[in-house]
């Protein structure tokens, strides 16, 4: 059988949650990981620092390739799918910048519902966003929500930890969260999470509304598919 | 938490008659990581043609009404072909329905920076246009490249018999990477690949070694949809459920 294939994913400076879920945690794959920081990155807030940091993210990604990896991803997504498609022409292997790039596919699963766009802030989602990911809002019914607004996210926002009684407060305000978009939109077929740090309570949210949430994980899980997906799933049937 | 114990199953429509028990084959439990409930279409039959299994659709809306009473996660189907009816299953049930690794098309390509995408089937006459669109897309839009294993006796034998043998495995993977390869010789800005049958996945691991290249099929698909509903967020975690 073929080596697994590696995930390769370009982060930011500075410290980032070492927290099952989060791109920074090698605990969140189940393939191997090769991290790079970007240096002279930082969180960009607006579309003018995206641009202005695709030369160190292409440098960046070109070297990550050349160590072999077979998926390039970052671990910020937000405004950085605005560079979604130089950095995938600038190397071969699949690129993934942002979970809502999948968000016209699944609509496709479930025509007729609307899908529920998961954000930190509900300002990093605007049409620039939806078109660089392939959409507009105008062709796919949506509905916004923000953690932004809870302690408990800020807190983990800023302190990047998750101790056991933050992790209670994080889950219970993101399915509230959920919870009050079903209610104001009882046609919301899945929700879509944009935000990297949601990743280690979003099953918390699946298993509380019960409908489908996909993430920035669950789309790399896809791409690193295409390199590797054995005809038989169950461990231990040969192939 | 309440974990896996919750897990909504994949609903298979399957054909009627003998399919192949074989891993990577939607009829083989050994495919799929998670639960499976398939439900037979009664009076279908392998199409052949687009217009074979157009003529299926109100066995299929009626099965998928049947399937969706079962409490399933995400509705599929055993044949590629049944995606040209993606739009019209999707409208009958709430339940998430995923026909084709055709769905995934236009993300697929983003992700490959825009290159072209090689399709791959059975029977290159029963796939173009008409099931582009039905998958939400067009080649006017996404450069395509189309393939098939149809004029390959290995691929015509495994049609037949619907058994992979070891010797016939050898020539069904030789067979198909050579589609792969002469494809890639033809356009060498393909980037990806995208199988649009069901049959091939059982061989497509081989095609991701040889050409270096991913292949996403109905399997990468279904992992994806079914993913919406169980993604834990640590390998550990999933452990030690």
């Amino acid at each position: 059988m073929a080596a697994q294939p590696r995930l390769g994913v370009l982060l930011l400076e500075g410290k980032m949650a070492q927290v099952s879920g989060c791109m920074a945690c090698t605990d969140t794959f189940p393939y191997p990981v090769v991290y790079k920081v970007v240096p002279g990155s930082k969180p960009p807030s607006s579309p003018e620092q995206v641009e202005a940091m695709v030369p160190l993210y292409v440098e960046a990604a070109r070297e990550l390739e050349r160590e072999g990896i077979d998926v390039l991803t970052d671990n910020c997504n937000g405004l950085m799918v605005l560079m979604q498609d130089q950095l995938a022409a600038a190397v071969k292997v699949p690129v993934v910048t942002s979970s809502l790039m999948l968000v016209p596919e699944i609509q496709r699963m479930m025509p007729g519902r609307r899908i529920g766009l998961l954000a930190f802030y509900a300002s990093a989602l605007n049409e620039q966003v939806y078109n660089a990911c392939g959409w507009s809002a105008k062709d796919i019914p949506t509905a916004v929500g923000e953690v932004g607004g809870s302690e408990a996210w800020l807190e983990f926002l800023r302190t990047k930890e998750i101790p056991p009684e933050l992790r209670l407060r994080l889950e219970a305000d993101l399915i509230a969260v959920g919870r009050r978009m079903v209610e104001e939109n009882p046609d919301i077929g899945a929700f879509v999470s944009e935000c990297t740090l949601m990743p280690p309570v979003l099953q918390a949210l699946r298993d509380a509304l019960r409908l489908p949430v996909y993430d920035n994980l669950t789309l790399l899980d896809l791409a690193v598919a295409g390199r590797f997906r054995p005809a038989a799933a169950l461990s231990g049937v040969s192939c | 938490m309440t974990p896996s114990a919750s897990r909504p199953p994949l609903g298979i429509l399957m054909l009627e008659g003998k399919m192949a028990d074989v891993p990577g084959c939607m009829a083989c439990e050994a495919t799929f990581p998670y639960p499976v409930i398939r439900h037979v279409v009664k009076g279908s039959r392998t199409p052949m043609s687009a217009e074979e299994a157009w003529a299926m659709l109100p066995l299929y809306v009626d099965a998928a009404r049947e399937l969706e009473g079962m409490g399933v996660g995400a509705m599929t189907a055993n044949c590629g072909l049944i995606a040209l009816m993606q739009k019209e299953l999707a409208a009958t049930v709430t339940t998430p329905v995923v026909t084709s690794g055709l769905l995934l098309v236009p993300a697929l390509h983003r992700m490959i920076g825009g290159r072209r995408v090689g399709i791959l089937t059975f029977f290159t006459h029963a796939v173009g246009e008409r099931n582009y669109n039905a998958s939400g897309w067009s080649s006017q839009d996404i450069p395509v490249a189309l393939g098939g294993v149809g004029e390959h006796e290995s691929w015509l034998e495994f049609l037949r018999t619907k058994e992979v043998p070891d010797s016939l495995r050898t020539r069904l993977e030789a067979d198909l990477v050579g589609v792969a390869r002469q494809m890639l010789a033809e356009h060498p800005d393909i980037g990806g690949f995208v199988s649009e049958c069901t049959m091939l996945p059982t061989c497509l691991q081989a095609v991701r070694e040889e050409t270096g290249l991913p292949v996403w099929d109905i399997l990468t698909a279904l992992d994806f949809a079914m993913s919406g509903s169980h993604r834990p967020a640590g390998v550990m975690a999933e452990v030690l459920v």
